[in-house]
């Protein structure tokens, strides 16, 4: 059994394509792809918060002056319409940004705000909540001073609760919560990417060149031919998660010093060796369940473009649980730690932020070992069946 | 020497497949039934019948990679039933598909067979320089099979199947697609079988092979054993002169009486 994991194993290192998943896909294009994904975000936002912003204010002025208090906003610049075009029509056809029409006087005034909330980074909202405020303030002064009120009681007025903020969260675990969302999605996603085509060459590539049927006559049983064959896939996923990990932690120690992003550095700091080593641990079982999953399809298939129709749908299976672990407010609880692949992808988080349970962690270790082993166990059972490799 | 009795084997087939009728019971396909024979060490046994007769069956079952539904294959050390790991290591195996890995040199294919087979790294080391020798594989020994052409595949398969040194092999075949050099080597290759003791099976749809090597003949036909016998007995008993008259006969007229 060894004699052939170390065979596959070998066979597998002089395969590109191989190569191109379980290495190049972790070490560089992944991270290339997150840094042009994230340099081209940043650089559209930089350049909308350099654009101005065309506005139009229609309405009753009297009282206050809203274009004055627009006009002392950066980066606002006012334009004037046709008095029939409506404002949908300007904001079609781009003329404007925002059309603001007013009505009434404080404390009835009435603004309405016409404004495209499709665009992801509009600034022009937020300004307009801020002039909103800053004439509403100036507003209750001018009520309260003539109340008789001096500059201090004003403030206790127009502020009668003032609220400090003390966070027990470390940068460790703010930047952990952060990347804790991202993190096990792209870890366990690399790790079935880099099962997928090991799977498929070794089962139903195997088959279609003939070499299976070699190998079943060595005197190997059943049993041990499909363990090797799933070591070896589980090998590949778990290399190139732990790639992907080492891959992640590199390239962003370089952009923390690099860049000098002290809260970064601060949390990478606080980061040991032995939660990578815990995150990769945590790995591990998923990469058994998934090399199971890969190398049943594989043995199933008859060929090897039909083993990549069906991995095709079986890349979609795990999708589920990483998604749901990695939806907003969902944290670490018994009923989560049960749930297989929900419960690895949490433990990375938590593992990531530093607040891992250690009851949970074992208890996410026994659930996701016992899973792996009994995925391992049907998929032996299964490629035993004539009827599954003599399709 | 080798003794296969009553070797009967069926598959589950769906609907759609393109089986014989006549052979189909429900959902089950009969591919063979009742084969017996036994071969003797040092002979050669011609394994004949059209395509679809259950020759490829009745390889997959002495080789181990099928289980029979019932029937016994046994040799003087060990029998094909229960765990035929013991069994499996007196056997050799040449398929048309070569059976090699193509992204491996041959030296890497042969010492991965020999390991698997249990031999130790020097018994291996020992095998493959006796078959570099005997096989001339000295020139492309370190070389990738994905460089070989056909011939030189050929040879690394035959050096990939008597790695081992097994007492028992099977020929699936062995001469399709090659040319007349090869085809040489290959024969050649049995023969040396033959004088070395060897139990030899050999499939072919080639008479001029099967008069050359073989000393006696076990022709299939619809999962059934039609003949088993000598040349001079098929010929007899299909009162034919030439082996491709006897083996027409043979499957025409079925089951000699």
């Amino acid at each position: 059994m060894w004699q052939l994991y170390l065979k596959e194993l070998l066979e597998l290192t002089r395969d590109r394509r191989v190569m191109m998943t379980m290495i190049l896909t972790p070490l560089v294009i992944m991270p290339a792809l997150m840094a042009i994904g994230a340099g081209a975000t940043a650089a559209i936002a930089s350049s909308k918060q350099q654009q101005a912003i065309n506005y139009e204010v229609r309405g009753e002025l009297d009282g206050y002056s809203v274009v004055a208090a627009l006009n002392k906003q950066k980066g606002l610049q006012r334009q004037t319409l046709a008095p029939d075009l409506s404002p949908q029509e300007a904001l079609q056809q781009g003329t404007v940004d925002i059309v603001l029409e007013v009505s009434g006087e404080m404390p009835n005034a009435t603004w309405l705000l016409h404004y495209n909330g499709a665009e992801v980074f509009s600034r022009g909202e937020r300004l307009v909540e801020r002039v909103k405020a800053d004439l509403a303030k100036s507003w209750h002064r001018k009520q309260l001073a003539q109340q008789g009120m001096t500059d201090d009681q004003q403030d206790q007025w127009l502020e009668p609760i003032k609220l400090q903020k003390q966070s027990i969260a470390d940068e460790r675990e703010t930047i952990g919560e952060a990347i804790g969302g991202i993190l096990p999605y792209i870890m366990l996603l690399v790790a079935l990417s880099g099962a997928i085509y090991p799977a498929i060459d070794i089962g139903a590539g195997e088959k279609e060149r003939g070499t299976l049927e070699t190998l079943l006559m060595l005197p190997l049983t059943t049993a041990e031919l499909v363990i090797a064959k799933i070591a070896l896939v589980a090998t590949t996923a778990f290399v190139a998660a732990a790639l992907m990990l080492i891959s992640l932690t590199g390239w962003s120690a370089a952009a923390a010093y690099g860049l000098g992003i002290e809260v970064v550095q601060e949390a990478m700091q606080s980061f040991q060796i032995v939660d990578l080593m815990l995150i990769l641990l945590t790995v591990m079982p998923a990469c058994v369940i998934f090399a199971s999953l890969m190398m049943a399809i594989s043995f199933y298939a008859r060929s090897f473009k039909e083993a990549q129709n069906y991995m095709g749908f079986a890349f979609t299976i795990p999708f589920l649980p990483l998604l749901l672990a990695s939806l907003p407010g969902i944290e670490m609880d018994f009923v989560w730690a049960m749930i297989p692949l929900s419960n690895v992808a949490l433990a990375i988080k938590e593992l990531a932020k530093g607040t891992m349970n250690w009851g949970y962690l074992v208890l996410i270790w026994l659930n996701a070992g016992f899973i792996a082993w009994v995925l391992a166990k049907l998929t032996i059972g299964w490629c035993q069946r004539e009827q599954v490799l003599f399709r | 020497m080798m003794r296969v009795e009553n070797l009967s084997k069926r598959f589950k087939v769906d609907k759609k497949a393109n089986v014989p009728k006549d052979r189909l019971d429900g959902k089950w396909f009969q591919a063979l039934s009742n084969i017996s024979f036994d071969a003797k060490s040092g002979e050669v046994i011609g394994l004949l019948g059209a395509n679809g007769a259950g020759k490829t069956t009745t390889l997959r079952l002495l080789s181990g990679i099928l289980k029979a539904d019932s029937g016994n294959i046994e040799t003087d050390l060990a029998s094909a039933e229960g765990d035929s790991r013991d069994y499996r290591r007196q056997l050799g195996f040449l398929s048309g598909s070569k059976g090699l890995y193509e992204r491996l040199t041959v030296r890497e294919n042969l010492n991965f067979f020999a390991r698997s087979y249990g031999l130790t790294s020097e018994q291996t080391n020992q095998q493959i320089d006796k078959l570099s020798q005997q096989l001339n594989l000295s020139d492309f020994i370190d070389r990738k099979v994905i460089e070989l052409s056909t011939g030189m595949r050929q040879r690394a398969a035959i050096g990939r199947a008597l790695v081992h040194d097994p007492q028992l092999v099977i020929f699936d075949e062995p001469t399709t697609g090659l040319d007349i050099v090869a085809t040489e080597q290959v024969l050649s290759c049995i023969e040396q079988q033959k004088q070395a003791g060897k139990t030899v099976l050999f499939a072919t749809h080639h008479m001029d092979e099967v008069q050359l090597l073989c000393d006696r003949i076990l022709v299939i036909h619809q999962g059934q054993r039609n003949f088993f016998g000598t040349e001079a007995e098929f010929l007899s008993q299909y009162q034919a002169d030439s082996l491709v008259a006897a083996l027409r006969g043979c499957l025409q007229l079925g089951v000699a009486k």
